[in-house]
C-alpha cells in the first residue's frame, strides 16, 4: 500500500464519524462524531448561521452532511449522494400515497427544494417561505383573485392548507383534503335552516358546491362565480330543474337546447336557421358542453377561457397551431371567436360572413395592403371553380413563413397560380 | 411539384407529426377524374355530398348551390349533369341511393332527410313514424344498407335510428357511453353499423340487429392525425375522411390501421376539406372535394 493511499485511508477514516443507522451501511467510510460537521463547517461558515434558524432539518441537525452529500464526487449538482427525489424519499417515504388522486406536480417531479429549505428555515416545515405566501409564487392568478375578492373564504385566511393537501390527495383531484361536496360539508352544515332556505329546498349537499361557489373568493355574496345564471340568481331553480320534493329534483325538465330554449327562445332559433351547425351546440348535452348553466367566472358563463374550451375538442389544432411560427393575432391570442361562431353559421369552417374576404375585412383593408384581384370576378387559375381570395395566399391560422403566407417567397407564391413565372 | 405544394405537403407532414408512417401496403387511390360543372357549365359550390350506385349513378349534394347535380361515370368518363333543385331540399351535404336509384338527401338546413325519385322528383321527409321520444330529431348523416333500410345518425338524442325502406322507424341503437361526438355512420354490406367518433378519435360497431355498439380498434388518435368527420366502408375496409387534414385514412375489418392517402392541396388528385366519400362495386371512389368546389374520382387499388 502507498503512502498516499495510507493517507487517505486515515483522512477518511477521521472525516466520517458514527453514522445515523440509515446510512451507516451504505457509507463505510463515515466520519466520527462530532467530527462531521466541524470538518464541513470548517470551509461552508455559512452555515454557522444557517443553524441558527427556527428550524433545522433533522439529518443538518445530526451533523448528517454526507447523509445527503457525498463529500468526494458526485454526478448530481451539490455533490449530492442521488437525485433530490431519491434522497428525499430514502427518509420521507409514503409523501405520495399508493392511490392518489391527484398530485402536487413539484413533488411528482421530486422538485422538494422548491417548497422546502433542506437544511433550516424560519418556517415550519422547512418551507422557503411561509404558508400561502409560498403557494402563491406559483399560483399567482389564484394568489391574486383572493387578494382582490371582496368576500374572502374563511378557510383561505388561515391557509390554503385549510382545504388543500400540499404533496398529494388520496381522495380528490385538486389535492383536496376530501372531495366536494364532503370537504365543503366539514364546516358548512345542510341542514340549517338558512343553508336549507338559501338552497330553495334543494338537496344541494349531494351536489358540487364549486359550480357556483367559488371556494377562494368572490366580489359576490356567497361566494357565488363572477356571473350567475338568472334563475340561480333569483332563486327560481325550479325553471331548469323538477321541485325540490321531486324524487329527482336535480333532473332537468328537459333535454338537450330545448331546455335552454324555453327561456332563449329567439336565440336557439337563430342558432339553428342556419346551416352548418357547430354540433355540439345540438348534441344531448348541447348548451352545458361549453356553457355552466348555473355560474361561471368567464363571460356569458362559458366553463373557460376560449382556447381551453376549444382545445376540450380541438387539441390536434391548437397544437399545431402553438408550433407555427407565424401567427394570426387572435389565434395567438386565444380568439378562436374572432373568426368562427361558437354556435351556427351560413358559411363554411363556422364563419358566420358571406365570404372569406369579408370576414378579414373586418380587421384588415386589403385594398391597401395589395392590388391583386380578388373576390367573384378574380377566378383563380388553379381552379376555375375558385375565386381569389385571402385564403388563396394565406392560411387562417398561420403558416411557418412570413404573413401566414403559404410559401417562404414571393416567386414561390405568385408562381403557384402564375406558373409561366415560375423557375 | 411547384413549391406551393412543397410546402403544403411539408405543413401536412407537420401535422402527421409523430404518427405512425403511412403503410407501404394497404389500399392506394388513383386520380381519374374531376367534376367540376353541371351539363349547363355551371360550376359546383362547396359540395359535400356524394353517392354512387349501379350502373354508373352517381348524384351529387352540390351544396352551395342548394342543389343535386345528377350524372352517370360508365367507363371512365363522365356524362350527363342535370340539375335537381327542389323548394323541399335546400343545402344538400350528404347523399344516398337505394338498390332502386332513389335518391336520399340530408338537408343541412333543416337537419331532416329529404326522399327524392330515380329521376330527383320529391317524395317524401323521412318521419321516422313511432320512433320513442324525444320527438326532436337534429339528424348528422345517414347511410343506406343493401335491403334499402336507412339508418339515421341524431345527433339530438345521441342514436341511431333505423327505419325500413318505407320510412318506418324499426329501432334505435343508442350511442355508446363515453362517446366523445357521433359525426357519421357507415353500413356494410352484412348490415353492421359503423360509427365514428370524432372527438376521442375512435370507431365502434354494432352487428346486424345487435342493440348496442361495441368498440372497434380501439383508440385510433396514433392513426388520425386531424379531427375526422366522415367514413364509409367497402368490402371488409373503412376509409375514414380527415375534413381538415384533408386525408384518407383506411382500416381493416378488425379496425387496425391501414394505410393514409391523399395529400392537401389544390391540384387534381389533392384534396382540400374533403367531406362525404363513396365507394362502387367497380372499387372507383367518388370524394367530395369541398374546398375545392369539385368532386374527384379515384381508382381503388387493394
Amino acid at each position: 500500500m502507498g503512502f498516499r493511499f495510507s493517507i487517505a485511508c486515515v483522512s477518511v477514516a477521521v472525516l466520517f464519524g458514527a453514522p445515523p443507522p440509515a446510512r451507516a451501511q451504505q457509507n463505510p467510510y463515515r466520519l466520527k462524531e462530532p467530527n462531521q460537521t466541524k470538518a464541513c463547517l470548517v470551509c461552508h461558515t455559512d452555515f454557522e448561521q444557517k443553524l441558527k434558524k427556527l428550524f433545522v432539518h433533522t439529518a443538518v441537525k445530526a451533523g448528517d452532511c454526507s447523509g445527503c452529500h457525498d463529500p468526494h464526487v458526485s454526478s448530481h449538482p451539490k455533490l449530492l449522494s442521488g437525485a433530490s427525489k431519491e434522497i428525499c424519499s430514502g427518509c420521507h417515504d409514503g409523501v405520495i400515497p399508493a392511490q392518489a388522486k391527484s398530485v402536487h406536480k413539484v413533488v411528482a417531479d421530486g422538485d422538494c427544494q422548491q417548497c422546502h429549505d433542506p437544511h433550516a428555515s424560519d418556517n415550519a416545515a422547512l418551507l422557503v417561505r411561509k404558508g400561502d405566501e409560498l403557494c402563491f409564487g406559483c399560483h399567482k392568478e389564484i394568489g391574486e383573485a383572493v387578494t382582490k375578492a371582496k368576500f374572502k373564504h374563511d378557510p383561505v385566511r388561515k391557509g390554503c392548507v385549510s382545504c388543500h393537501n400540499p404533496h398529494a390527495s388520496d381522495k380528490s383531484a385538486r389535492l383536496l383534503k376530501d372531495a366536494v361536496p364532503a370537504l365543503c360539508l366539514k364546516c358548512h352544515r345542510p341542514d340549517s335552516p338558512s343553508f336549507v332556505a338559501r338552497h330553495q329546498k334543494y338537496p344541494v349537499a349531494k351536489a358540487s358546491c364549486s359550480t357556483c361557489h367559488d371556494p377562494h373568493g368572490s366580489n359576490q355574496p356567497a361566494l357565488l362565480l363572477a356571473n350567475v345564471h338568472a334563475p340561480v340568481t333569483a332563486g327560481t331553480c325550479n325553471k331548469c330543474h323538477e321541485g325540490p320534493d321531486s324524487a329527482v329534483p336535480f333532473a332537468t325538465k328537459g333535454t338537450g337546447y330545448e331546455l335552454c330554449k324555453g327561456c332563449h327562445n329567439d336565440m336557439v332559433n337563430a342558432v339553428m336557421a342556419k346551416q352548418r351547425l357547430h354540433w355540439p351546440v345540438a348534441d344531448k348535452r348541447a348548451c352545458v358542453n361549453c356553457h355552466n348553466p348555473h355560474a361561471s367566472n368567464h363571460d356569458k358563463l362559458v366553463k373557460a377561457e376560449t382556447r381551453e374550451l376549444c382545445r376540450g375538442c380541438h387539441p390536434d389544432t391548437l397544437k399545431r397551431i402553438a408550433a407555427l411560427p407565424a401567427k394570426h393575432a387572435p389565434v395567438d391570442g386565444g380568439m378562436c371567436i374572432a373568426c368562427h361562431s361558437p354556435h351556427s353559421s351560413n358559411g363554411v369552417f363556422l364563419v358566420d360572413q358571406p365570404s372569406m374576404i369579408k370576414l378579414c375585412e373586418q380587421c384588415h383593408d386589403y385594398e391597401l395592403h395589395s392590388a391583386h384581384p380578388v373576390g367573384e370576378k378574380a377566378v383563380d387559375p388553379r381552379n376555375k371553380n375558385l375565386r381569389v381570395d385571402c385564403l388563396s395566399c394565406h392560411k387562417g391560422h398561420g403558416t411557418e413563413f412570413k404573413r401566414m403566407l403559404l410559401a417562404e417567397t414571393n416567386t414561390e407564391m405568385c408562381s403557384s397560380c402564375h406558373k409561366k413565372y415560375g423557375r | 411539384m411547384n413549391k406551393v405544394s412543397c410546402a403544403w405537403l411539408v405543413a401536412s407532414a407537420l401535422i402527421m407529426g409523430d404518427l405512425q408512417p403511412a403503410a407501404a401496403q394497404g389500399a392506394k387511390f388513383r386520380h381519374l377524374v374531376s367534376m367540376y360543372v353541371d351539363d349547363q357549365g355551371a360550376s359546383l359550390n362547396l359540395p359535400e355530398g356524394v353517392a354512387c350506385g349501379a350502373n354508373g349513378q352517381v348524384v351529387i349534394g352540390d351544396t352551395g348551390n342548394d342543389r343535386l347535380v345528377r350524372l352517370t361515370f360508365l367507363e371512365k368518363k363522365v356524362t350527363g349533369g342535370s340539375v335537381i333543385k327542389i323548394p323541399e331540399l335546400s343545402a344538400p351535404s350528404r347523399v344516398q341511393l337505394n338498390s332502386k336509384g332513389e335518391i336520399y338527401a340530408l338537408d343541412a338546413k333543416e337537419r331532416r332527410i329529404v326522399h327524392l325519385g330515380p329521376e330527383g322528383g320529391f317524395k317524401d321527409v323521412l318521419a321516422f313514424e313511432g320512433a320513442p321520444p324525444p320527438a326532436t330529431f337534429l339528424l348528422k348523416a345517414f347511410a343506406i344498407d343493401p335491403a334499402d333500410n336507412i339508418y339515421a345518425l341524431d345527433a339530438a338524442s345521441g342514436r341511431v335510428l333505423v327505419a325500413n325502406p318505407k320510412g318506418q322507424f324499426q329501432m334505435a341503437l343508442p350511442f355508446p357511453s363515453g362517446i366523445g361526438f357521433g359525426s357519421d355512420l357507415a353500413v356494410d354490406a352484412a348490415g353492421g353499423v359503423l360509427l365514428l367518433d370524432s372527438i376521442n378519435r375512435r370507431m365502434f360497431f354494432a352487428d346486424k340487429d345487435a342493440t348496442s355498439f361495441a368498440t372497434l380498434g380501439g383508440d385510433l388518435t396514433e392513426s388520425l392525425a386531424t379531427m375526422p368527420t366522415y367514413l364509409t366502408t367497402s368490402k371488409g375496409s373503412t376509409f375514414v375522411v380527415e375534413g381538415s387534414g384533408s386525408r384518407i385514412v383506411s382500416f381493416r375489418r378488425d379496425g387496425s390501421f391501414m394505410a393514409r392517402q391523399l395529400t392537401p392541396g389544390w391540384s387534381e388528385g389533392s384534396l382540400n376539406h374533403p367531406s362525404q366519400m363513396c365507394i362502387n362495386d367497380k372499387d372507383e371512389v367518388f370524394i367530395a372535394d369541398r374546398d375545392n368546389s369539385r368532386i374527384q374520382v379515384f381508382q381503388l387499388i387493394r
